[in-house]
């Protein structure tokens, strides 16, 4: 059983012209000691789906479990102890760290029991950074370090499960590198659960060992990384890989995909998906295809994919593998 | 001939605690049609070192050095001329463009305000041209996106309002600061094959500033990469990022996710952190993280000097082909 575990969750805002579906159920899991990636564009759900699984926001319908117990929705009363376990790092470690402290007195905060400062120095340690540091106030780091402290501060109350809410979106390559190798070592030598949600599709596919694909409220395509990464399943998933940039000096555009996420509001008819996509056919305007299990431990939700039977393999020109 | 020649770029800026170095000696030159493109960390001197030719730096800045755009030279040019100049013959697109667009007027009157400032033509004259701009970054509906606002456009479609309204008096050269960071990779990709399009069909020089280096490679003809406000390795694309031979720029790319690479390999990171401007360590400025250094990298900078196919400031070069 996984340590944390979505089903069916859907979140709706109040929106102006009525109520917006931002997620509009959608399932996921995270066992302890792996890394889960959940990828998207921008208002496809997925910052609302890492609210929500953290109780931040509360979810209209669906249930959110973690270890076992109800997730309930953040209120003015203190979260119950059991909860406390799965924790959230959020994408601006700036805007996330108050000014006004030492890193070292907030990161305490978290910390039970006594000999609270002992317990300190161990975490900055364990996320590479020096024990002198604890004494210093957030603007004397860099944004790799700060979030580094963001992350020594959620490991503060012995977490299972982290989420991390586009953690590495503010970071040079150097201080991304740093901070993927962290979050590796988190999940392998601390057995922590990672929830990774990122734009960023070549850092996601070195760290996360799953990989979720989420567009417009809903869970397109799961599997592992290096089968999701070398044979996509949906469509959108192939598009996603195809328009991720190559440091290799060959000078090859990357492939765009036409069209913008749609307005969470009013969906497309059938498949979310099928104004965009190059493969539409028949049956995808009229109905919406559930995410169903295909051969080897994958799901998709796509009219092309036949359910437990192996992907097949979709060839849109210039997409490399 | 080249578009914009750049020798000994220096500037100073004015902090609390003095002034400071933030870009100490830059030379290069843009060729028209050409990509070329600047990597490198934050606080390398990138942005810094463009805001200086276009004269946008913070009062009691120093600038020393030369820049040549079009057989005049850009430092020291009184700010009138300085800023005829720029917006017209030489423009720029930044990377937020929420905060370059005005968001109380409309696309129509943003795109063509700037065109008759310019250029002088009436009104009619002006709309036409807006329109034609708006189908050149392919805005879809231009006769009603001329009477829309920003906000009612998502981040790419504001990045290509963005860009229409730079190329609106046919710039020869546009400054391209990290102008897809804030966008979705699909989105990055249109503004990527845009930017390539209206090169070739405009004969548009373009200097592309980011840390991406995946960006980089994807457009740029030829790169740059920037430390510490210099210039370390700069040549043709292929090469540099094919066979890096400065250790910082070799470093770089391999703190990136390859594709090939093995699951479970870890990234290489580079130790420590780049120096904060006013603390640049003597010699060469990347030697206290490079596995590399002798002794002469303590305390001599290394000069960009030919280095073969490229330019390079090493006083190793650990990497050279025999």
């Amino acid at each position: 059983m996984s340590a944390l575990e979505l089903h069916d969750v859907v979140v709706e805002y109040e929106g102006r012209g009525g109520r917006v579906r931002a997620v509009a159920g959608a399932s996921i899991a995270v066992p302890a000691g792996r890394i889960v990636g959940l990828v998207g564009e921008s208002g496809c759900g997925k910052s609302t789906l890492a609210r929500a699984a953290v109780g931040l926001v509360p979810a209209t319908a669906g249930t959110i479990s973690f270890e076992g117990r109800t997730v309930t929705p953040l209120k003015r009363r203190t979260r119950p102890a059991e909860l406390v376990r799965l924790q959230l790092v959020f994408q601006n470690p700036y805007s996330s760290l108050n000014p006004r402290r030492t890193v070292g007195s907030q990161v305490g905060d978290g910390v039970r029991g006594v000999a609270r400062k002992a317990r300190v120095q161990t975490l900055f340690e364990l996320v590479g950074l020096p024990a002198a540091a604890a004494s210093r106030y957030p603007h004397e780091f860099s944004g790799g370090q700060r979030q580094r402290v963001a992350i020594a501060r959620a490991l503060a109350a012995d977490p299972s499960v982290i989420v991390l809410d586009e953690p590495l979106a503010s970071l040079d390559a150097s201080a991304q590198a740093q901070f993927a190798n962290l979050l590796t070592s988190l999940a392998r030598e601390l057995g922590v659960g990672l929830l990774l949600i990122s734009h960023d599709l070549a850092i996601v596919r070195h760290v996360a060992d799953d990989v979720s694909v989420m567009y417009l409220g809903r869970i397109v395509e799961v599997a592992e990384t290096q089968p999701l990464w070398t044979n996509p399943a949906h469509p959108y998933s192939e598009a996603l890989i195809a328009a991720v940039p190559r440091p290799d000096g060959e000078g090859v555009l990357p492939e765009s995909l036409p069209g913008e996420v749609p307005d969470p509001a009013s969906p497309p008819s059938g498949c979310r998906f099928h104004p965009r996509c190059p493969y539409a056919f028949e049956p995808c305007p009229r109905e919406e295809p559930l995410l169903l299990p295909l051969a080897g431990n994958r799901a998709a939700a796509c009219w092309l994919q036949e359910p437990g039977a192996t992907p097949v393999q979709l060839s849109r020109p210039g997409v490399v593998s | 001939m080249s578009v914009l020649s750049v020798e000994g770029l220096r500037v100073r800026l004015p902090t609390p605690g003095g002034d400071v170095t933030v870009v100490d000696g830059v030379d290069y030159e843009v060729r028209p049609s050409e990509v070329f493109g600047i990597a490198g960390e934050s606080g390398s001197g990138k942005t810094v070192s463009m805001l200086a030719l276009l004269g946008l730096l913070p009062e009691r800045s120093s600038v020393e050095g030369s820049a040549r755009f079009g057989g005049r030279e850009l430092i020291g040019m009184p700010r009138r001329t300085l800023r005829q100049l720029s917006g017209r013959d030489l423009a720029m697109v930044f990377q937020d463009p929420y905060t370059s667009l005005h968001p109380m007027l409309s696309v129509g009157r943003q795109l063509t305000e700037h065109v008759r400032l310019h250029l002088g033509v009436d009104r009619q004259a002006a709309k036409r041209r807006a329109l034609e701009l708006l189908g050149d970054v392919r805005i879809p509906d231009p006769q009603s996106a001329l009477h829309r606002f920003p906000h009612q456009f998502s981040g790419g479609m504001r990045q290509r309002l963005a860009i229409a309204i730079a190329l609106a008096c046919r710039p020869r050269l546009l400054i391209a600061d990290e102008p897809t960071t804030a966008l979705d990779v699909t989105v990055q990709a249109g503004i990527l094959r845009l930017l390539d399009r209206l090169r070739h069909e405009h004969e548009l020089s373009v200097i592309l500033i980011t840390h991406d280096l995946g960006v980089l490679s994807s457009l740029a003809d030829t790169v740059s990469i920037f430390y510490a406000g210099r210039v370390v390795e700069s040549g043709p694309r292929e090469e540099v990022l094919q066979r890096p031979r400065h250790p910082y720029t070799k470093a770089l790319l391999d703190a990136l996710p390859h594709p090939e690479a093995a699951k479970e390999k870890p990234l290489v990171a580079i130790g420590g952190v780049p120096p904060a401007p006013g603390r640049i360590p003597p010699g060469c400025a990347f030697h206290p993280r490079c596995a590399y250094a002798v002794e002469q990298c303590l305390s001599v900078v290394p000069r960009l000097a030919a280095a073969g196919d490229r330019r390079l400031a090493c006083h190793v070069d650990p990497f050279v082909e025999p």
